[in-house]
């Protein structure tokens, strides 16, 4: 089992309550794609993630203890 | 070609006359509409050194080929001009009504030319030009202005004006259009010289499909697409500015404190326990946010009226406030007070000032007053510290007006007023060739710096439009970009520019640019105008356009020494938070000058080179002389 601390920015906080960050544990070798489901995210607004920082596929799989961040789509201009 | 009346309008101001011409078929297979057919008149209607408040300037206003045809967000004008913040390529874009009158009108572009002796209103019905006497119109609000022509003249005709500072031929002077403003690089003022108050426009035709049948499938396949597309929902509660707080603390390219800052300091070291910035449409869109506006066919409109009922600037009511302003009129002066931002953002509409250029420029002369390097006994008591609101928008009247010493050294521009006091004011004036930076700090976004620095217009976000790929690590079919990573950036910037460019001869909003690709394009595109064109015809076409309008740059002798970047970006570090370090030094911006040049095929000088314009079929078209060898 590991730990992983996501955090959600923008318009994707309306699928969570609200929270900045949610904390959840998992077990090792889980796909991004289905942490965002455990948090009752919808896959479609996520626009990418990034794990520790750095942008990744969904379907990057997870094995250590780690920080999302989930990035909505980006207006701006 | 079908879907175009090979018609444009010169309007001639010196006689009070006008005259259709026509435009052969070849010139929309080969540059399309909107920005392309505009970059081939404005090429060929502007001699060489021709100065931009003069007569001899010409200013063309063509709407894109979707536009008029009901395809949903298919709603940009073109408005091209040489400029006078830079005397090169003036270009803005523009959504609002008046391009659909305009397809209506039996025109592809109107060119406005000449100087009119008295203050005029251009009124066009389908093409008869009426010259209207515009005295009793000038002073007014560029937005009040085109309120009271249309309760005068009817609600038929679309229109736009300029405001006080057009008239007054103030360098960061735009259009207003009903709301929308065709805002960048100074065509207010070429407006303004030219003594055009306001050009009303009523169009009676309908616009000629080559395939109505498919055109209407098309609209609604697209339609649903962009209903239900996940961007949608966001950008209608929240606007442009929805992504604040993730581009503040996330990515620390948010310019704040006259780009001294990556983010907003001030407030997010100070914030606690889920509180928001005043600035974050989380916070303020739920409080003052009213109806949502939208450009003619758009099903994701982002604009909403904003009105603030209390307090000090209470009676404030405007169509707003974007990203950039929430920058340009917030952070960047270190205000984080919504209330202040909408009064300045009502203030430049109806004065008709760019709010991005207006609002760096008044960042500049903050950071120049703090340092003690303006005339204390000048500046009629104001205090034009940081954070000021109530100075800053004392400014902004004194700049439309050029009134006092802070209005005439601001009006043109930060690039002149820091030419006229010196002393090392331009190491902290933030534009690139004279135009003002949009709201990103380039130093942590390596492609956006690229394009920032050889942009034709200027510092521009919306040239290459590469600032959500660098922000995110993604778009199209571009993946896994490292923002502060320098190499591969000059193909990513001139794909940018190409794709871009052809979402202006369509005349497709960029907020749709997650959802349209080019299969949308080519097959909507080929329902209008019967033409059959791939996806690389298209690209090219794109390429082909803005290699024209870069060609205008260099006949007007600007080269590899203007692609440049503020001092700031290439000397100072951001100091703080999620960029921390982040710098741009100059020989990396030199590396991807050389990464770009040699990604678009011009010259080590940043001149395309003859064989890239043989290879895009514009020998014939520019001067020879001034392509390059390599």
């Amino acid at each position: 089992v590991i730990s992983v601390r996501v955090k959600i920015f923008g318009g994707l906080r309306r699928y969570t309550d609200n929270k900045r960050v949610i904390e959840i544990e998992i077990k090792s070798n889980t796909a991004i794609s289905e942490i965002i489901q455990r948090i009752n995210v919808p896959d479609a607004p996520v626009y990418a993630v990034e794990k520790n920082g750095k942008v990744v596929n969904k379907r990057t799989i997870v094995d250590k203890d780690c920080e999302l961040t989930l990035i909505p789509f980006i207006s701006g201009g | 070609v079908q879907g175009v009346w090979n018609t444009v309008l010169n309007v001639n101001l010196g006689i009070q006359s006008s005259e259709t011409s026509a435009i052969p078929d070849e010139v929309y297979d080969k540059y399309g509409m909107g920005i392309g057919l505009g970059s081939y008149l404005l090429y060929n209607e502007i001699a060489k050194g021709t100065k931009a408040l003069s007569a001899e300037n010409v200013m063309v206003i063509t709407p894109g080929l979707f536009v008029g045809t009901g395809v949903p967000t298919g709603s940009k004008t073109v408005i091209l001009f040489k400029s006078p913040l830079t005397g090169g390529f003036g270009r803005a874009v523009v959504g609002g009504h008046l391009g659909v009158a305009l397809r209506k009108s039996g025109l592809d572009a109107i060119l406005v030319k000449g100087r009119s002796e008295k203050p005029v209103i251009i009124k066009i019905d389908d093409n008869l030009v009426e010259f209207i006497d515009a005295a009793p119109f000038m002073g007014k609000g560029a937005v009040d202005v085109q309120s009271q022509l249309r309760k005068v003249y009817g609600k038929n005709y679309r229109t736009c004006a300029i405001g006080p500072a057009g008239e007054n031929l103030n360098c960061i002077a735009g259009i207003d259009f009903e709301q929308r403003q065709a805002a960048r690089g100074g065509g207010g003022a070429v407006l303004g010289s030219k003594n055009v108050k306001a050009i009303l426009v009523k169009g009676t035709q309908k616009v000629p499909i080559c395939n109505p049948n498919k055109l209407k499938g098309l609209i609604k396949k697209w339609k649903k697409e962009l209903k239900e597309h996940p961007a949608t929902q966001a950008d209608l509660d929240y606007g442009s500015g929805e992504w604040w707080e993730w581009h503040n603390l996330e990515r620390g390219t948010c310019p704040a404190r006259n780009f001294q800052w990556g983010y907003f300091q001030s407030v997010y070291d100070n914030i606690e326990g889920g509180e928001k910035s005043k600035l974050d449409p989380y916070y303020w869109a739920p409080k003052y946010g009213g109806r949502h506006t939208a450009c003619p066919n758009c099903t994701k409109p982002c604009g909403r009226i904003v009105n603030v009922k209390e307090g000090k600037y209470a009676g404030t009511k405007l169509d707003g406030i974007e990203y950039e302003t929430l920058y340009s009129l917030g952070s960047v002066l270190e205000i984080d007070d919504i209330e202040a931002t909408a009064k300045m953002n009502e203030i430049c509409d109806q004065e008709g000032l760019d709010t991005i250029s207006a609002g760096v420029t008044i960042a500049w002369a903050m950071e120049a007053y703090e340092k003690g390097l303006l005339p204390e006994d000048q500046l009629d008591g104001i205090k034009l510290n940081f954070g000021n609101a109530d100075a800053a928008i004392e400014v902004l009247k004194l700049i439309s007006g050029r009134k006092g010493y802070l209005g005439k050294l601001l009006a043109d521009g930060v690039k002149k007023a820091a030419e006229k006091i010196g002393m090392g004011s331009d190491k902290f004036a933030i534009h690139s060739k004279g135009l003002e930076f949009p709201g990103y700090d380039v130093r942590g976004l390596k492609g956006t710096a690229l394009a920032f620095a050889v942009s034709v217009r200027g510092a521009c976000h919306l040239s290459a439009a590469v600032h959500n790929w660098d922000l995110a690590g993604k778009y199209w079919e571009f993946k896994g970009i490292d923002r502060f990573d320098s190499e591969w950036r000059g193909f990513q910037v001139k794909s940018g520019e190409d794709l871009t460019t052809v979402y202006d001869i369509y005349g497709v909003c960029k907020f749709s640019r997650y959802v349209y690709f080019l299969e949308g394009f080519k097959d909507i595109q080929n329902s209008i105008t019967g033409c059959e064109k791939k996806d690389s015809d298209i690209m090219l076409m794109g390429e082909r356009v803005y290699n024209l309008q870069k060609m205008f740059n260099v006949r007007e002798g600007l080269d590899r020494k203007d692609d440049t970047l503020p001092y700031r970006m290439t000397h100072e570090k951001i100091p703080k938070g999620a960029s921390q370090g982040a710098i741009l030094e100059e020989t990396e911006l030199r590396h991807l000058l050389d990464q770009y040049y040699m990604a678009r095929g011009w010259s080590k000088n940043g001149i395309p080179t003859r064989a890239k314009l043989a290879s895009l079929d514009l020998s014939g078209v520019v001067e020879e002389d001034y392509g390059a060898n390599i």
